[in-house]
């Protein structure tokens, strides 16, 4: 793999170049946001745990030599803060926030409603070829581990991820193109 | 994926979008994410789809009617995959499996053959007894109630087996004289599945809580005593206990081998149908332990923590409405979809009583008993629908229903007591109340409701008695304090009342200081001293504006000038007094804005007494057009006609529009009135029998109306004179003297009872 725009980034701030530290930082917040939501649900909570992350980093990148990849290293104190925070969320009743408070829902009217019936569009299509993506979706929706669906429809983890990949490759064709052919 | 020449992580980004790959792997992609822009991109590029297809409700149920429809095609996706390929041999054995397994767990199944000889399986029917906390044994997080509870609401939302109740195991474990025990040796655990109708028994444990959850579950047979399945699931740093229970409910609906359809019907997320912090459902949970105790204030306290905590807790705003404000009913509608199948149906219901559709809320909670028909919630408020309905046959029927679930349900008891003495079966009514005290007799509950059947019969020295064992077990039993100041007004032993109403007046919540402090008039009342009464009334006001309770809103606030109004009245200040009364009412309608011609009889009725009788008679005919075109009965227009019928003089109109009034709403006030009606027409025994049967009414609403109460004596010497019964006429007007002997003067009756018992004593 060539070189990542980061650890690009980063190799011109180690180099004195001042003005991509801004970019780097920026780009590095933008991808731990992705990734804490993902796993926090909470958008005030993945907020400040990309903060507190990035204060680290900034703090730290400077003074230490990072002989392997910047953005591994960085990566770790992430995954450091989101473990802490796993840790210490039973402490923490008094911030919570109910989900449908923090995160606007994506049926809110804030949402593109004509996105919306084309992705149902093309879900309906993609079930004309196979009920198998439904299928998994509906068994994630219903709180079933990847291990209860191998159970249920007798195969495999990579199996499932085959399916979950080809499934997101033809809504994303439907909904570029119309039509999943 | 363009630009990017790992086709490994390619094929792992869609699961990872929908959080369903291992840590490992989880944290493989995001460290190539960072690397690979063209990945990162592509995410991006695809995160809001992403969000609808984990998050909207509309395609989740899209999705759910989907997976419901038959595989039409193995082609496709799996172009390459032989039509009877890899799929179909794991499927086929997985089918053989499901039917050895379903063998083993029909066996003890209730099995009806009907003449087809088709078999109908009735279903599982489980009972889940609390988890073992074994990472502390103390469980001072509750987690073992919390999972057990959480377990029992995910899988009663499956319409293909039954779940215990939890309000069941609790009230089978007090059966068994175990109330609130939390851990049961496996035999007593099976004997509560078998009293419970289960047939199988889920019995699990909390192995781990630091640094991720792990749980356990076994499902065992309750007849033989098997294991017929074992789980256990293991969650990641991430995960909190919601989110192990929609794992382990996955797990054992599997075990379970519930028909195909179950697959496909909805199941949330049991956060999404409970709350998502865990601290608000311990709250809540405590909460519903108090309240099964009687114990309403503080069990009212943790529905406010749980709250507090979860502004969105639907079932923690139902059980508030139902303890302190009916108007948070809304807000339970208002987060409805964060409640289960059978807990929508009680909000449901709630709401539909608050609005006065009694109809919709009997219909609610029948639907609800045909889905879960052991909920002895429902059974006991269909109990209560068709008593407050006057049906009160039905009423007993369906609160015996829920005795026959759960014998020792003491709300049921409770409320069969009074459904019977308002049958007249006052000896029934005692049998109930016995049964509650031999259940509870350390509970003053049961005393307190000893204490209203006694009053409602009269027995007031038998009621103090009762009241006051109530208080010996809890000295701040909110309804016993509120009755023995009642019973003491009755009987115009006005310092012991003013004790009884002040005691009230002491405790953290502002709303039932507020309420107290209605009461606190009333000694005054009872002494006829009504310029201390008013200025009672008015340092109520003022504490409850330092209270913050002067807004439109607060209903006691709106009490208070009502009973202002009454005071102002009976010193002859009428302008004043519907002053007062518009203030009342301007509350009112703000507060039940769809009820506000109900109170209108009163308003015509202070305006007859005011002597305004030609807008007395206008406004009584504008009640009447009001009520016609809201569909409502009638009863508040023939309480106004009844009045401006007796304040202009014309008694026998009167008497023809009390007469109207249906017998439920034929309150204190206005039996008062109509007395009066017949005194006026000079119809004397009709009088007399009225006057007297208000003196052994011994109801919170002859308190309310204490004046009249007192005046009561006077009106049945009026009539007892006039029907040449001379004693009986002295002993009520000197009665009546005696009680207000220390009366305001210029009281019209008084100085009237005066010249009367003079005049009495000198014929005599």
């Amino acid at each position: 793999m060539a070189e990542s725009e980061l650890n690009a980034l980063y190799r011109l701030v180690q180099d004195g170049d001042a003005s991509a530290e801004e970019r780097l930082f920026q780009g590095l917040g933008e991808r731990f946001g992705y990734f804490a939501q993902q796993r926090v649900g909470n958008v005030q909570d993945a907020e400040e745990l990309v903060q507190e992350s990035l204060m680290v980093i900034a703090e730290k990148y400077r003074e230490i030599e990072i002989t392997a990849s910047f953005t591994a290293w960085a990566y770790k104190i992430l995954e450091n803060k989101l473990l802490y925070y796993y840790r210490t969320k039973k402490n923490r009743a008094g911030r919570f926030v109910a989900l449908e408070d923090a995160v606007p829902s994506p049926d809110s009217s804030t949402s593109d409603p004509s996105f919306k019936r084309r992705l149902l569009l093309c879900l309906k299509r993609i079930n004309r070829i196979n009920t198998r993506f439904a299928r998994l979706l509906n068994l994630q929706h219903q709180g079933y581990t990847v291990e209860d669906m191998c159970d249920k429809l007798g195969t495999t983890r990579n199996a499932i991820y085959i399916i979950l990949s080809r499934a997101r490759s033809m809504l994303k064709t439907c909904l570029e193109k119309g039509d999943v052919e | 994926m363009s630009g990017c020449q790992d086709p490994r992580i390619a094929h792992l980004l869609s699961a990872y979008e929908l959080g369903m790959l291992r840590d490992e792997e989880r944290r493989e992609v995001e460290l190539h994410l960072l690397d690979c822009d063209a990945c990162y991109a592509e995410l991006r590029q695809f995160q809001h789809a992403v969000r609808l297809l984990k998050q909207d409700r509309d395609v989740r149920q899209a999705v759910r009617l989907m997976a419901q429809e038959p595989e039409e095609s193995v082609s496709g996706l799996e172009e390459k995959t032989p039509r009877h390929g890899a799929w179909s041999r794991p499927i086929t054995a997985l089918l053989v499996a499901a039917a050895a397994m379903l063998l083993l767990i029909l066996q003890p199944w209730e099995v009806e053959f009907h003449p087809t000889q088709e078999a109908v399986a009735v279903g599982p029917r489980l009972a889940i007894m609390y988890l073992e906390n074994l990472a502390d044994r103390e469980d001072e997080q509750r987690l073992g109630e919390i999972a057990a509870n959480l377990l029992i609401t995910d899988l009663s939302e499956s319409g293909h087996l039954q779940v215990v109740s939890g309000q069941r195991l609790y009230d089978i474990l007090k059966l068994f004289g175990r109330e609130g025990q939390k851990q049961v040796d496996r035999e007593t655990a099976r004997q509560i599945a078998d009293t419970a109708g289960a047939n199988i028994i889920l019995q699990g444990s909390i192995l781990q809580v630091e640094p991720y959850y792990v749980l356990t579950a076994n499902l065992v047979d309750v007849r033989t005593g098997n294991v017929l399945a074992a789980q256990h699931v293991t969650g990641d740093a991430h995960d909190d206990i919601f989110v192990l229970v929609d794992r382990l409910t996955a797990k054992i609906k599997l075990d379970l081998a519930l028909p195909a359809a179950a697959e496909t019907e909805p199941d949330r997320q049991v956060a999404e149908v409970t709350t998502h912090s865990p601290d608000a459902y311990r709250y809540y949970l405590q909460g519903i332990e108090l309240l099964q105790k009687y114990y309403h204030r503080e069990a009212a306290e943790n529905f406010h923590a749980a709250v507090a905590l979860d502004s969105t807790f639907a079932m923690a705003f139902y059980y508030l409405a139902e303890l302190e404000d009916g108007h948070l009913i809304d807000q339970a509608m208002l987060y409805i979809n964060h409640a289960g199948q059978k807990e929508r149906h009680l909000i449901r219901s709630r709401h539909a009583v608050f609005a006065g559709d009694a109809e919709r809320a009997i219909a609610e909670l029948q639907d609800l008993i045909k889905r879960y028909p052991d909920e002895k919630t429902a059974h006991y408020r269909l109990g209560l629908l068709y008593d407050a309905r006057g049906d009160y046959a039905q009423a007993v029927g369906y609160l015996e229903t829920a005795l026959t679930i759960d014998p020792m349900y003491q709300q049921a008891i409770n409320r069969l007591a009074y459904t019977y003495d308002r049958m007249g079966r006052y000896e029934d009514a005692i049998g109930a109340i016995n049964r509650y005290l031999a259940l509870s007799p350390n509970e003053p509950n049961p005393y307190d409701t000893r204490g209203d059947i006694y009053a409602r019969n009269g027995k007031v020295d038998q009621a103090i008695e009762s009241y006051r064992q109530a208080l010996e077990i809890k000295p701040d039993f909110t309804a016993s304090l509120y009755n023995l100041g009642h019973m003491y007004v009755m009987k115009h032993e006005c310092e012991l009342a003013d004790s009884a109403y002040r005691m009230l007046t002491i405790g953290n919540d502002t709303n039932n200081r507020s309420l107290a402090r209605i009461y606190l008039p009333y000694p005054a009342f009872c002494r006829g001293q009504f310029v201390a009464a008013i200025e009672v009334i008015d340092s109520a006001l003022a504490i409850d504006s330092t209270d913050g309770l002067a807004d439109a809103r607060s209903a006691f606030v709106g009490c208070k000038h009502f009973v202002k109004s009454r005071a102002l009245m009976e010193q002859g200040k009428a302008a004043r007094a519907i002053e007062e009364y518009e203030r009342y009412a301007a509350i009112y309608l703000q507060t039940y804005p769809d009820a506000i011609n109900r109170e209108h009889g009163y308003y015509v009725q202070l305006l007859a007494e005011a002597g305004e009788l030609p807008h007395a008679a206008a406004v009584a005919e504008s009640l009447k057009v009001a009520l016609e075109q809201e569909q409502a009965v009638l009863d508040p227009y023939w309480h106004a006609r009844g009045a401006v019928g007796l304040f202009e003089g014309n008694p026998t109109a009167a008497i023809a529009a009390f007469q109207q009034i249906s017998a439920a709403s034929m309150d204190y006030p206005k039996q008062f009135l109509l007395a009066r009606a017949y005194l006026e027409a000079g119809q004397l025994a009709e009088a007399a029998a009225a006057f007297e049967a208000l003196l052994v009414n011994y109801s919170s609403t002859r308190a309310f109306w204490c004046i009249w109460d007192t005046k009561v004596r006077y009106y049945l010497g009026r009539v007892y004179e006039e029907s040449r019964w001379y004693g009986k006429a002295v002993i009520q007007f000197e009665e009546f003297l005696k009680i207000w002997k220390d009366a305001d003067p210029g009281i019209p009756e008084l100085d009237d009872a005066r010249e009367r018992l003079v005049r009495l004593k000198q014929q005599s």
